[in-house]
């Protein structure tokens, strides 16, 4: 996993547009890498009082308070990862700063626009659109709506996207 | 001058501002006063003119300047003896605050002098009233008042910058009703480099007062803050112990280490406690004005203004509150004819009193007037679907309806005498200033609105304990006591549906802090206490008794019942700090 962060860092700086390749179960998603703060690997995690399922609870990030979000539990995607292997991205939006559990991430690379679908029928307003490579098609997040759709963690969670 | 003076504009504002509160307060308290105590009124009041003028001078508004100018010196004659501030002299110096007061905002907001027809008459009157009194050549009063004005006439010199403290400080006015005044700024780069403070500790001896930028005292709490959890950080590293077994020299400073980051700790919030008079005082005008656009005779009466709050706090107060006292002015109030058919005195008052209860600043908004239409106010709630229609709401609830977002509007308004207005909005900036409202009324007797304040923003001492492994942190004023939990305690009442626990220091009905019935109860209870009683909270661990640093909720989780932000534990953990008065309201 190590040498995946490493690469993600790296290949990060080459293109402004490039997005994170991220794995929720079987399921692939990307993410825009100018939103990632940065990538832990499973911190000490403090579950929150009367909060949705899916809220994980709070981490410290060096005396920052930031809520958790298992993506998971948000898609309703089982994780057959073990809990210490998987990682926490911390987003950034606006003055937002929000962390979410993810089973892997994998690399970071540019989009090509052409392969951007973005009419995709049924596409839940969390995923900004799909891209196509080969045969294997990933979501796009959109981090803003993600981060919106979190803020009201009290509530219950509307339907998981597919 | 005035390009020069561009960057210094918020901050003459900011001086202006609480310059001329100052001086009508001053003047208020004048009228009223014996004559035993006009002459202290007098030098406080001639004291901030004075710094007005100087400030209005160093900015290039030779208008301005020379309008305080000349209502200083009436202040000033009547300082001497020479002619008393009475009749048209008193109603100038009023009509001069006035105007500044008024036009001030709008001079800022455009960078200009003072100019117009009403600025040359009011002038010219005040020319012509101290020309009446003036012997033109030679002056008899008392060397200060024109000390000062000749040390300010000889601006800017170099070696002034020291002058106008000692000048002040030689004012006979030791007691003065206003609170100590800051000196007059120095010079124009003086003016710039110090936002304005606040004047701190209401009576201590004006010659212990420095001024500090406010965004310096930020960064030493920021500072401070980040030393704390460092220091926390090594205290709890589990190799110490080992270390002070072997060195107990060792256990000792890490003990005083303990202790002093404590002490900086607290040390350092104090730093930016301001009391809430300065607060206060900014409303004297406002309640000028709405006795003006009301034609209601109203007084206003502030009672606990030495009570020291958080700065930040503060800056946050003064819109949400000047809301409440508008609409008590508005609408809470009734006409001076209703008040007499009434009975009751034909003068509405409006009161702001501030008391500190433990880490909290309990400020109120009160009112003597007709109370809210809670019958009406229940119906328009039911009607816009806000509530549920079976549930029985207490009136203290029922009177929360106004606060609920989507509540006002116009139908309502004009029903409700305008209470339900952007009262959503109060609350929603109250709690960004960390606080929170409730409201109390009675027909025919007035509403009172009571805001409680965090006392600092930085630091809490408390208990933090644990409860199905989510870490809670009870603020140490709010607890009663720690019990064990022994057979015989624990009372079970069907009839009332809860469970309570029989302490030494009373029944108290026991509150779980997570809805999990299934587990058994803990054996051990903490007893919390606030202003509406008491309750027990069982709880699976006691951790310890810490000094927490308390972070902001992120906006996520804001909405989390019960708790008023989160705290970061010695252990670098995240405990959520419990607001002690909802929790045991809504048990």
């Amino acid at each position: 996993m190590d040498a995946e962060l490493n690469e993600a860092d790296t290949e990060a700086e080459l293109d402004e547009h490039a997005h994170l390749a991220f794995l929720i179960g079987e399921e692939r998603y990307l993410i825009d890498v100018r939103s990632i703060v940065e990538v832990l690997r499973m911190p000490r995690i403090q579950p929150l009082p009367d909060v949705g399922e899916h809220i994980s609870g709070v981490i410290n990030l060096r005396g920052q308070v930031i809520p958790v979000v298992d993506l998971n539990i948000r898609f309703g995607i089982e994780s057959h990862t073990r809990e210490q292997r998987r990682v926490v991205m911390v987003l950034e939006v606006g003055h937002e700063t929000v962390g979410v559990v993810v089973d892997k991430v994998q690399q970071v690379r540019p989009l090509d626009h052409d392969r951007i679908e973005r009419d995709a029928v049924g596409r839940p307003r969390v995923v900004a659109g799909l891209y196509g490579e080969g045969d294997e098609v990933a979501s796009i997040l959109d981090v803003a709506t993600l981060v919106e759709e979190c803020r009201h963690v009290t509530v219950q969670r509307e339907e998981a996207p597919r | 001058m005035s390009e020069d003076g561009g960057d210094f504009w918020p901050f003459f504002e900011a001086d202006a501002e609480r310059n001329l509160a100052d001086a009508e307060d001053a003047l208020q308290a004048f009228r009223g006063a014996p004559e035993d105590q006009r002459d202290e009124i007098l030098n406080a009041l001639y004291r901030v003119m004075h710094t007005f003028k100087g400030n209005a001078r160093m900015m290039g508004l030779p208008n301005l300047s020379q309008l305080a100018h000349k209502a200083e010196d009436l202040v000033g004659f009547a300082r001497s003896g020479r002619a008393a501030l009475d009749g048209e002299r008193f109603e100038l110096v009023l009509e001069t605050i006035d105007l500044f007061a008024r036009e001030i905002p709008n001079l800022v907001g455009e960078r200009r002098d003072i100019e117009g027809p009403e600025c040359a008459g009011l002038l010219s009157k005040l020319i012509d009233a101290a020309h009446q009194v003036e012997t033109p050549t030679e002056a008899t009063g008392p060397d200060l008042a024109n000390q000062a004005v000749v040390l300010f006439d000889e601006l800017p010199t170099p070696d002034l910058a020291s002058e106008p403290v000692v000048l002040f400080d030689e004012l006979p006015a030791e007691a003065s009703p206003a609170p100590p005044e800051r000196p007059a700024p120095r010079r124009p780069e003086r003016v710039a480099e110090e936002a304005p403070t606040p004047r701190q500790g209401g009576s201590e001896n004006r010659d212990g007062f420095i001024q500090v930028r406010g965004s310096k005292i930020q960064e030493l709490l920021s500072l401070t803050a980040n030393l704390g959890l460092v220091a926390d950080e090594v205290l709890a590293f589990p190799p110490l112990e080992t270390l002070v077994q072997q060195h107990p020299e060792m256990g000792d400073a890490l003990q005083r280490l303990r202790s002093i980051t404590r002490e900086v700790r607290t040390a350092s919030a104090a730093l930016a406690l301001v009391p809430v008079g300065t607060l206060f005082r900014r409303f004297g005008r406002a309640i000028r004005e709405l006795r003006r656009s009301t034609g209601k005779d109203i007084e206003l009466l502030a009672s606990g203004e030495e009570v020291e709050i958080d700065k930040s706090v503060v800056d946050r107060l003064f819109d949400p509150m000047l809301h409440m006292v508008r609409n008590s002015a508005d609408h809470g109030l009734e006409t001076k004819e209703e008040r007499v058919a009434a009975g009751k005195r034909p003068t509405g008052t409006i009161r702001l009193e501030a008391e500190q209860s433990g880490g909290e600043v309990l400020i109120r908004v009160r009112d003597d007037g007709r109370g809210l239409a809670l019958e009406r106010i229940r119906q328009i709630a039911l009607e816009k679907g806000l509530i549920d229609p079976e549930y029985d709401y207490a009136d203290e609830d029922v009177a929360r309806f106004i606060m609920l977002p989507g509540f006002s509007t116009r139908d309502a308004v004009s029903e409700l005498s305008g209470r339900g207005v952007g009262m959503d909005v109060v609350n929603d900036m109250l709690e960004r200033a960390g606080g929170k409202i409730d409201i109390a009324t009675r027909p025919g007797q007035g509403t009172t609105f009571h805001l409680r304040l965090p006392l600092t923003l930085a630091f809490a001492d408390a208990l933090v304990v644990e409860v199905s492994r989510v870490l809670f942190a009870i603020p140490l004023q709010n607890i009663g006591g720690v019990f064990a939990l022994e057979p015989g305690q624990l009372v079970r009442s069907s009839a009332q549906g809860a469970d309570f626990f029989l302490g030494t220091d009373g029944k108290h009905r026991i509150r779980r802090l997570l809805p999990d019935l299934d587990r058994p109860l803990p054996d051990v209870v903490v007893t919390v206490r606030s202003s509406r009683g008491a309750i027990a909270l069982p709880v699976d661990e006691i951790r310890s008794t810490e000094q927490l640093t308390v972070r902001p909720l992120a906006h996520l989780i804001e909405e989390l019942p019960h708790v008023a932000a989160c705290g970061v534990v010695g252990t670098g953990e995240v405990a959520m700090i419990l607001d002690c008065e909802e929790l045991v309201r809504a048990a």
